[in-house]
């Protein structure tokens, strides 16, 4: 599934069912909300270490981890499947993040759940999400995602809650080129009035493009509120066989050059990236994808 | 302007040699990343040669067509692949099958193949064969600069009053080739010149002036000699005289010119040619003695020895009394006293060996050499520069590993110089699929890593003091349709020439190819550099880095009109940014060139406007030259520049060239400073060249 533009061959979700899985879904939650024991960010920042990988150009790719980034992107998974990230910014463990996610076809349609946490003890950010997305005729796909964010200062100095959605939709002009774009929070909610607090408004757009069954190419646009400019972004994805992927990616700003691997091992992937900011150096992610078989 | 079009209709000319436009570009690039004035005919005699001995593309030759940039690793690998799975390529038509090559890699490639099935040997080497199969070329060419200059026009015997400003001797430069060639076996060669301003024989000095100069300055200025051979048994190269070395990536040991960041987003990979005479008139780049490299079997040994003087200047220590040098010239002028005492001041013994391992696609090479000056170059106590080069002795070695797998090439090379100094460089190239080739490349150079003969890949002009990944891709998007891109994200730990603190710096640039029918060619380029600097207001003591940022676009187009013309236009647009200094700059020109197949002559011409507003704005272009000579002007301010260039071959291996080139400034009463200071609003060159085939 990693390359496969095949979109418009996405298969019929299949209804198997699967209560070992449910278990498991559980069971991982409970592990989620302990206190302090996995953790996340969100807030439209990119995640999933495939996509670290290419700079984090992910809008118009079907991928696991598109239900951070768009959540158009999960239209097209057919069978259930549960990942978890770890992402250290600029490899400082109080700057990690921690998530947790699944995917669940149901009918035509994709569910999925998200669970994040970003921080320590005495900053944290939590995210909790759900996604729905689903395909619209053969070619185009829309998603929308529902998020729970919290942030808490030190013991009990401060704390906020709120609400707010993103929306995405992709399109396969053919089986090569696929276009994508995405919102997250475009009403501009924010947690307080202090500048600190603000939970940025970002947009996306971008392209795929698939040379061959070996090689995936990305290019993005972003806008985010925080930031005053369009960062332009560009990745590239090898797959030389299908259990190996080599991936690269360059940016204009922030991020600036990127590059990870993949690895498939029977119904697992294993997924790391790093990339690099100038000045703050290396951010690194690490993925381990489950895929449920039919 | 008319008047022009109608001359060059009459005439009948036809332009003489142009490049491909991407060499085009990569030498406006490196024009553009050093303001010495290089010879770049090093990087481009290989490539004449080609063109004129075009190599067999079913043979393993085709792979030196890597070395001058006319295919890439991606292309070479489609075209053996090809041949692997339907036999040899019989003719020019069957390229158009071979996979991957976009319209634009088909023309260029067609000039530089013969197709056929059997390879020709090479004819054993005899005296007969010697004399039978011998060419030899004599090149003579003058060139000046109508306008006089300030340095001229004080009288050579006053000099003594302004030794660093008063040119000694005449305002022609003379440069003067013959190289002898027989097959592939024997060449030689001897190339003079005398730059502009400097003494020609027999020219006045007056009294005063001799007894300020160190030495008499001899006729000619400069002078290179080399004679080679090649392939006799054991012995697979050797050269007496003048020649360069270039191992691995350049890293340890490498000392002619290379190219780097260009539109040619997938060549970053060096490809050393060991041993190799030298022609170039870059007086300070080469070395001088002998090399000779043995190969047995997979193994090949290059052991090397050079002593050459260097241009330097030297001042007296205090306290000890004794000489040092407190700086390297590399400009090779020699007109004024006080770079003719500059001149040959040190001199640098090189020796050490190299050796090469061959096994099927991989390729392992180690180096080490030492270089020992006879007089000590002072440390420069700049914090910029503590870490330079400074004593009369260095050693360096290094590793350089180069392995191909099936879709992939792998290209690095670590070297550590006496210091202490540790770099490397590590890359891969990258065909997955014959559409899309990426290039990614990663260096480290230490501060204090130390080399004297090294030109590695790189941003900054010194070697050290640098890291950065680069990423370039090619891809093709349709058989007309090609893009080409990189971004290069590079750091410098330590300070830098007026960057007081570690800085950071990003390059980019993306290119959109287009090559269509009845060679209507296009392209769009957009670049964008951006480095930090040091920022010091009058009021603030502590300076304070700042981006300095550019950037550029250009559209260029050629197409064929009538039958035998060729017109080209240009369209560039720069944007300089730095603090409070903001300029846009702006270029347009328009050439005309004029081939017919039959007639000896042809002829070239161009006219540009140009208007930037600033030095900072300003904008490089390629011009078309005479054989062997370089024109890559930086247009700045606001003028027009214009040139002709005519070629004429009356008699097969006979050619002449005259070319006349000229830039009006508008509002200006003198152009330039010091002694190149001209009254006046125009600065024109003026060149004519003959070459004789025998």
């Amino acid at each position: 599934m990693y390359l496969s533009l095949e979109s418009t061959k996405c298969e019929k979700p299949n209804s198997m069912n699967t209560s070992r899985w449910v278990l498991l879904f559980f069971w991982s939650f409970v592990i989620v909300l302990c206190p302090s024991s996995l953790h996340s960010q969100a807030w439209g920042e990119e995640l999933g270490a495939r996509i670290a990988g290419m700079n984090n150009t992910s809008v118009a790719l079907p991928d696991f981890w598109n239900l951070h980034n768009n959540p158009a992107g999960i239209a097209c998974l057919s069978v259930p499947a549960i990942g978890i990230n770890y992402a250290s910014r600029f490899s400082l463990k109080e700057l990690s993040t921690k998530s947790l996610a699944m995917v669940y076809p149901v009918q035509k349609s994709v569910l999925g759940v998200t669970v994040d946490y970003f921080g320590y003890a005495l900053y944290h950010e939590v995210k909790a999400g759900l996604v729905y997305s689903r395909k619209l005729g053969k070619r185009l796909s829309v998603g929308t995602q529902l998020d729970y964010l919290s942030v808490a200062f030190g013991e009990g100095y401060a704390n906020r809650h709120r609400f707010t959605f993103g929306l995405g939709v992709q399109y396969a002009v053919t089986d090569e080129l696929r276009l994508g774009a995405s919102v997250y929070n475009p009403v501009g909610i924010r947690y307080d009035t202090l500048q600190s607090l603000v939970i940025p408004a970002v947009f996306r757009a971008g392209l795929a493009y698939s040379f061959s069954d070996q090689l995936l190419t990305t290019a993005e646009l972003e806008k985010s509120s925080l930031l005053g400019y369009w960062n332009v972004r560009a990745g590239v994805e090898f797959r030389p066989n299908e259990r190996f992927a080599f991936r690269a990616g360059t940016g204009f700003y922030r991020e600036v050059f990127s590059f990870g691997m993949g690895y498939a091992w029977k119904n697992l992937k294993f997924d790391i990236a790093s990339t690099v900011h100038q000045q703050l150096g290396l951010t690194s992610q690490f993925s381990i994808l489950y895929t449920f078989r039919k | 302007m008319l008047l022009l079009m109608f001359f060059v209709l009459t005439v009948r000319g036809q332009s003489a040699d142009t490049l491909q436009p991407s060499l085009d570009n990569a030498l406006e690039e490196l024009a553009r990343s050093s303001d010495a004035v290089a010879d770049y005919s090093d990087l481009l005699e290989q490539y004449r040669y080609f063109l004129e001995h075009p190599v067999p593309v079913n043979g393993p030759e085709l792979k030196k067509l890597l070395e001058i940039r006319v295919i890439n690793e991606a292309q070479l690998f489609s075209i053996e692949t090809y041949i692997r799975q339907n036999g040899p390529i019989l003719s020019a038509n069957e390229l158009n099958y071979v996979q991957g090559l976009s319209n634009e890699a088909i023309a260029r490639l067609k000039r530089f193949v013969t197709y056929s099935a059997n390879l020709q040997k090479s004819r054993p080497l005899s005296f007969k064969n010697l004399v039978r199969y011998s060419r030899s070329q004599v090149l003579f060419r003058y060139e000046q600069v109508p306008e006089k200059s300030a340095g001229y026009l004080i009288p050579p015997d006053s000099a003594y009053l302004k030794p660093g400003s008063v040119y000694l001797g005449t305002p022609q430069k003379l440069y003067l080739r013959y190289a002898f060639q027989s097959e592939n076996h024997m060449r030689a060669g001897v190339t003079m010149e005398k730059d502009a301003g400097e003494v020609f024989v027999g020219s006045n000095l007056g009294d005063s002036v001799p007894q300020l100069l160190n030495k008499a300055p001899g006729f000619p200025d400069f002078f290179s000699v080399y004679a080679s051979v090649t392939d006799i048994g054991l012995l697979k190269k050797a050269v007496v005289g003048d020649y360069h070395l270039e191992f691995g990536q350049g890293l340890t040991l490498w000392s002619g010119l290379a190219f780097g960041k260009s539109s040619q987003a997938c060549q970053v990979k060096y490809y050393g040619r060991g041993i190799r005479p030298n022609t170039s008139v870059n007086e300070n780049l080469f070395f001088r003695g002998v090399a000779t490299e043995f190969g047995y079997k997979s193994l090949s040994l290059t052991a090397f020895y050079s002593r050459k003087n260097y241009d330097a200047n030297l001042e007296q220590e205090n306290s000890t009394e004794l000489e040092l040098a407190t700086s390297l010239q590399e400009t090779g002028y020699h007109r004024t006293i006080n770079e003719v005492n500059d001149k040959n001041a040190l001199s640098i013994s090189v020796y050490g060996a190299h050796l090469n391992f061959d096994y099927k696609r991989i390729r392992l090479g180690g180096t080490y050499y030492e270089s020992r000056l006879d007089i000590p170059i002072q440390k420069n106590d700049q914090p910029y520069a503590v870490y330079y080069f400074h004593g009369n002795r260095l050693q360096n070695a290094g590793m350089d590993l180069n392995a191909g797998f099936n879709k992939f090439t792998f290209f690095s090379e670590f070297s550590y110089s006496s210091n202490g100094g540790l770099a490397g460089i590590a890359g891969v190239n990258t065909f997955f699929s014959d559409r899309f080739t990426l290039t990614l490349l990663y260096r480290n150079y230490a501060k204090n890593y130390q080399t004297l003969f090294a030109n590695p890949f790189r941003d900054s002009g010194h070697v050290g003091n640098e890291n950065g990944f680069y990423l370039g891709l090619e891809a093709l998007l349709t058989k007309n349709l090609t893009l080409s891109a990189y971004a290069d994200l590079v750091a410098f730990p330590w300070m830098r020439y007026q960057v007081s603190g570690p800085s950071t710096g990003k390059s980019f640039l993306v290119q959109l190819n287009y090559e269509g029918k009845k060679d209507l060619k296009m392209y769009v380029q957009i670049r964008f550099t951006q480095k930090q600097k040091d920022n010091t207001p009058d009021d603030v003591y502590l300076s304070q880095l700042h981006n300095e940022r550019r950037l550029e676009f250009r559209y260029q187009l050629s197409y064929n009109l009538f039958r035998y013309f060729i017109l080209k236009n240009r369209l560039e647009y720069v944007h300089y940014d730095f603090v409070e200094d903001r300029q846009r700059g702006f270029l347009f020109y328009q050439d005309i060139f004029y081939r017919p197949e039959q007639t000896p002559l042809s002829a070239g011409i161009r006219f540009a406007v140009f208007n930037t507003e600033g030095w900072n704005s300003r904008i490089y272009t390629y011009e078309n030259d005479v054989l062997y000579a370089f024109s890559i002007p930086a247009l700045y301010d606001h003028g027009y520049r214009t040139y002709l260039l005519v070629s004429w071959e009356p008699v097969t291996n006979l050619k002449f060239w005259f070319r006349a080139a000229t830039t009006l400034f508008n509002g200006k009463t003198e152009l330039g400073s010091g002694a190149s200071a001209l009254p006046g609003n125009h600065r024109s060159t003026i060149k004519a060249e003959v070459q004789w085939k025998f």
